[in-house]
């Protein structure tokens, strides 16, 4: 609804807990170096594209580097939905760490 | 094995009509050096004319099952739908901000497979400038998968009085274009570069052929 604050739920706070402040780092400076930004431009639950106004080919990149730094596979599944920072880190704890 | 099996069907029963319809002559950038046999995984990349450039590519390159990335716009009718699914086609969103059709790509690759992509992903309109400017994701999957890049270049004349003409371009790797110094999206858009750059060679070279013969 228009107007409406977004909150997160209780159950999407709990499973974000448990991400090391680490990698959430790691992965907002990927993002903003994609972006040609800054990193405290980049929040964690910001649209890549809608709103962080990011291209694909800065995706690739991120998707590129993520698999570097972090030696993760990114399957094709997961690729449909990745947008966010918190979207990437989640993948990175549940197949990494 | 059903995407195989029904490759093959396609083209046993697709064949006589492919050959009447469009009389497809096949021209080499070298060759001395090349044939229509593609041995384990590549990308074929093209120039894309017309919906028909699937048709012509997959009897040009008869003796491999081409799973090509197709548009969403392809899948809105269900039979359609059903047939390009069957086919093994890779459904790409441009609508949306999905890719995983990237992955999907860089998985038949890796099983050795061939994928086709129209790098330019989509149709030029009247009066611009072709090859329109190749989409990045292309160059991106040719870097991941280090598969060969076999460029293809057609005059899309489908359907009419003269015959439809492909020149098969020698084989490229993205390697030789990357420069570890530089980042990552430099690289990609090097690669993709070069790989337009090759379309409008064989464009050239295409051309100057017609003109001599």
């Amino acid at each position: 609804m228009a107007g409406e604050l977004k909150t997160v739920s209780p159950e999407d706070a709990a499973l974000n807990s448990d991400i090391p402040e680490e990698i959430v780092v790691k992965v907002k400076n990927i993002f903003a170096s994609a972006l040609n930004k800054d990193a405290s431009e980049i929040t964690e639950t910001a649209h890549f594209f809608y709103d962080l106004g990011g291209t694909s080919l800065d995706f690739l990149s991120v998707l590129s580097a993520v698999q570097n730094e972090f030696g993760v596979v990114i399957s094709a599944e997961a690729e449909a939905s990745f947008a966010t920072v918190t979207d990437f880190c989640c993948y990175i704890r549940d197949n990494v760490l | 094995m059903k995407i195989r099996l029904f490759n093959l069907f396609v083209k046993v029963t697709g064949w006589l009509p492919y050959k009447i319809l469009f009389r497809t002559k096949i021209y080499y950038e070298n060759k001395r050096s090349q044939s229509r046999r593609i041995k384990g995984a590549a990308i074929i990349i093209s120039n894309h004319t017309s919906v028909f450039d699937y048709a012509i590519f997959l009897f040009v390159f008869i003796g491999r099952t081409l799973r090509y990335q197709m548009a969403e716009v392809l899948f809105r009718k269900k039979l359609l739908k059903l047939f390009l699914k069957l086919m093994g086609g890779i459904f790409v969103d441009r609508e949306s901000f999905n890719f995983s059709f990237v992955g999907k790509s860089e998985e038949i690759l890796e099983n050795g497979g061939v994928v086709g992509i129209f790098p330019e992903a989509r149709l030029p309109r009247k009066g611009e400038e072709r090859p329109l400017p190749f989409k990045p994701s292309a160059a991106y999957i040719a870097m991941k998968s280090g598969a060969p890049i076999i460029p293809v270049y057609t005059n899309g004349a489908y359907f009419t009085s003269k015959r439809a003409r492909v020149i098969i371009g020698e084989k490229m790797y993205a390697k030789d274009y990357i420069d570890p110094s530089l980042e990552e999206k430099e690289n990609i858009e090097r690669v993709n570069r070069a790989m337009r750059q090759k379309i409008v060679e064989l464009e050239n070279e295409f051309n100057k052929r017609q003109k001599k013969s």
